[in-house]
């Protein structure tokens, strides 16, 4: 930043902007050590019953479960399947390749509730809904462009002519592609993986369409737990996942850089 | 067939109005230094990548030891290329990059252990061989990107403009070191290059290229000497082009009708009359006062470059570059009238 954005005034504006920003999420962490039984404000009381509670509450354990399962097949698959068609679409001339990028890249583009619906009318028929698998296909929907953007970007960045000088001195295409441009193109998948996992972990509309009594994921377990009660539980689970989100971006920070993954 | 053979190679692109490079003919012998020069989009790189197998030809032919490698894919060839940009793998350190092609051909660890020493030895960087890439200076970069191609003792070793981006300096240095490392090996070489000067320097020949096409094959010296048309006299040296009209020729001397100038004589091997444009290099021009009624020209600048004078000379429309030892004759000032003069031996009638 330029030093004429260092004066006082300005530091001020950025202080309270981000105060107001973040100030839902402090009122939560304050909440969910507040000794009274409904969420309210101000707290009285210190209490870690909360927290205690939410260790004993096998509804969020199980979905915490479900959600995790959910998320890392998530993101495996949307790995698997995204950095192939970011490799299709970046280093191969192909007829509608400009077709099936905007395909790739479209569900970011549908409300997630049409999508979810969308989703119910085909999974239902498959009779795949209320499982792990249906979970899981509904959520590649909304990774794998995630996973195409990452991966793309790192594969424009990189100085193609490692590959080529790898072709010459005798690797073949494939090992061309594990032991040069994978290495090269690590970060981008890596963020790629993180953000898809993230985002199947955090996903609540398009999964109320298509869970089911055997695997409820987390977020709508926590959506029905607020329709009928509200004691800080909820707010000990929320600071349970913001940490959890925390740690994974200091993940992707530390392997490839923010900025460089949201730019 | 010579080693390295290439026949009515043709690279069009698609939707391209004319070809990258066409018709291209040149056999090139074991242990030669051959170096492609042309103006950027001469077609040079393409015919390098070509050889490569990076590009693959549209049509002709490439032999190499005899055998066809026309359509052999890159990774079979065994072809040692240095990138312009060195294309050096960040995520290995300076070892690891020389042991990339052995690794690939399964060379035992011991062996590959003591070829990749032998190859920073020869690059005289021996003691970096732990170092990150991003840790050494664009010369060493350049040296570990030689390495990394000789180590796999190509049959053919391809430079794409290795040179382009050193500082001056060390460019002269990697030149001088890179053609001894060559005649040391004795290793077939194929030079990419724009610079001239590097051209001359370093090669056995030079093939000189415009526009996909070669203009001219030749050592050093008969691409300076005897260039084959105007695009080779013009891009190979300093030259002054004049316009004449042959008016008889035999015995290989020409007399000519030179615009400006007048009655001169020139060398000429075609033996043809009628128009044509002659070459004269600057420091071949003699230059001296004349009244102005007897004079071709005036001295429009005077430029001394210590060991040398160069004058402009007016004449008619054109300017003509004169080149003179300097302390050698009277110095001459803006504004002198002057003749011109050369001797027959050094001018030459192009086609």
């Amino acid at each position: 930043m330029t030093s004429k954005f260092r004066g006082w005034p300005t530091r001020v504006v950025v202080t309270l902007l981000y105060l107001f920003l973040l100030a839902p999420i402090l009122m939560v962490l304050v909440i969910s050590f507040d000794a009274q039984s409904t969420m309210s404000f101000p707290p009285r009381g210190f209490t870690f019953q909360w927290y205690e509670r939410l260790a004993q509450n096998a509804e969020f354990i199980h979905g915490f479960q479900v959600s995790a399962v959910v998320g890392v097949g998530v993101a495996l698959l949307a790995l698997l399947i995204g950095v192939p068609v970011a490799i299709a679409l970046t280093r191969h001339e192909f007829r509608f390749r400009e077709v099936m990028s905007g395909f790739f890249l479209s569900p970011l583009m549908v409300p997630a509730i049409v999508l979810g619906l969308a989703l119910l009318l085909v999974l239902a028929p498959l009779k795949i809904t209320g499982t792990y698998g249906g979970l899981i296909v509904a959520h590649l929907a909304i990774t794998v462009p995630y996973v195409v953007r990452t991966t793309s970007m790192s594969l424009m960045t990189m100085n193609r002519s490692c590959e080529e000088a790898a072709r010459t001195l005798g690797a073949s295409p494939w090992r061309t592609f594990t032991r040069v441009t994978l290495p090269l193109i690590a970060p981008g998948v890596l963020a790629g993986g993180v953000i898809a996992f993230l985002i199947s972990f955090d996903e609540a509309v398009i999964s109320l369409f298509v869970v089911g009594p055997q695997a409820t994921t987390l977020p709508v377990e926590i959506f029905h737990y607020v329709e009928s009660r509200t004691d800080p539980q909820i707010a000990a689970l929320s600071v349970v996942l913001i940490a959890i989100s925390v740690l994974f971006m200091v993940i992707i920070e530390r392997a490839a850089g923010l900025k460089k993954v949201l730019r | 067939m010579s080693f390295l053979q290439l026949d009515d190679i043709v690279k069009k692109y698609p939707g391209a109005e004319r070809p990258s490079v066409a018709d291209f003919t040149l056999g090139i012998d074991q242990g030669e230094f051959v170096s492609l020069l042309g103006p950027s989009g001469c077609g040079k790189t393409t015919t390098l990548r070509m050889i490569a197998g990076l590009v693959e030809a549209t049509s002709g032919r490439i032999h190499l030891d005899g055998k066809e490698l026309t359509r052999t894919p890159v990774h079979q060839r065994g072809m040692g290329l240095v990138f312009q940009n060195y294309a050096l793998f960040p995520h290995l350190n300076v070892a690891r990059n020389v042991a990339f092609g052995l690794e690939m051909r399964r060379t035992s660890k011991a062996e590959a252990k003591r070829r990749v020493e032998e190859a920073l030895d020869l690059v005289r960087l021996g003691h970096l061989s732990g170092r990150r890439i991003k840790q050494l200076s664009g010369g060493q970069q350049q040296r570990v990107a030689l390495a990394r191609a000789l180590v796999i003792e190509p049959a053919v070793l391809l430079l794409d403009e290795p040179l382009s981006n050193l500082d001056a300096k060390l460019r002269d240095t990697m030149r001088e070191e890179i053609r001894s490392i060559q005649r040391k090996l004795g290793i077939t070489t194929v030079f990419v290059t724009h610079d001239q000067d590097e051209a001359l320097a370093v090669s056995d020949r030079i093939v000189v290229m415009s526009e996909g096409v070669i203009e001219q094959v030749g050592t050093p010296e008969q691409i300076y000497e005897h260039p084959a048309n105007r695009f080779v006299a013009n891009f190979i040296g300093r030259a002054n082009l004049f316009d004449a009209q042959i008016t008889h020729t035999a015995g290989g001397v020409a007399e000519l009708d030179v615009a400006g100038l007048g009655q001169m004589r020139a060398v000429d091997d075609q033996g043809a009359k009628g128009p044509a444009t002659v070459l004269v290099r600057p420091h071949r021009m003699q230059v001296s006062k004349a009244a102005a009624d007897d004079a071709h020209g005036t001295v429009e600048t005077v430029v001394y470059v210590g060991d040398s004078i160069e004058y402009g000379v007016r004449v008619g429309d054109n300017t003509v570059s004169v080149q003179s030892v300097a302390g050698a004759a009277e110095r001459l000032e803006r504004g002198t009238t002057v003749r011109l003069s050369w001797q027959t031996e050094d001018a030459l009638v192009l086609t």
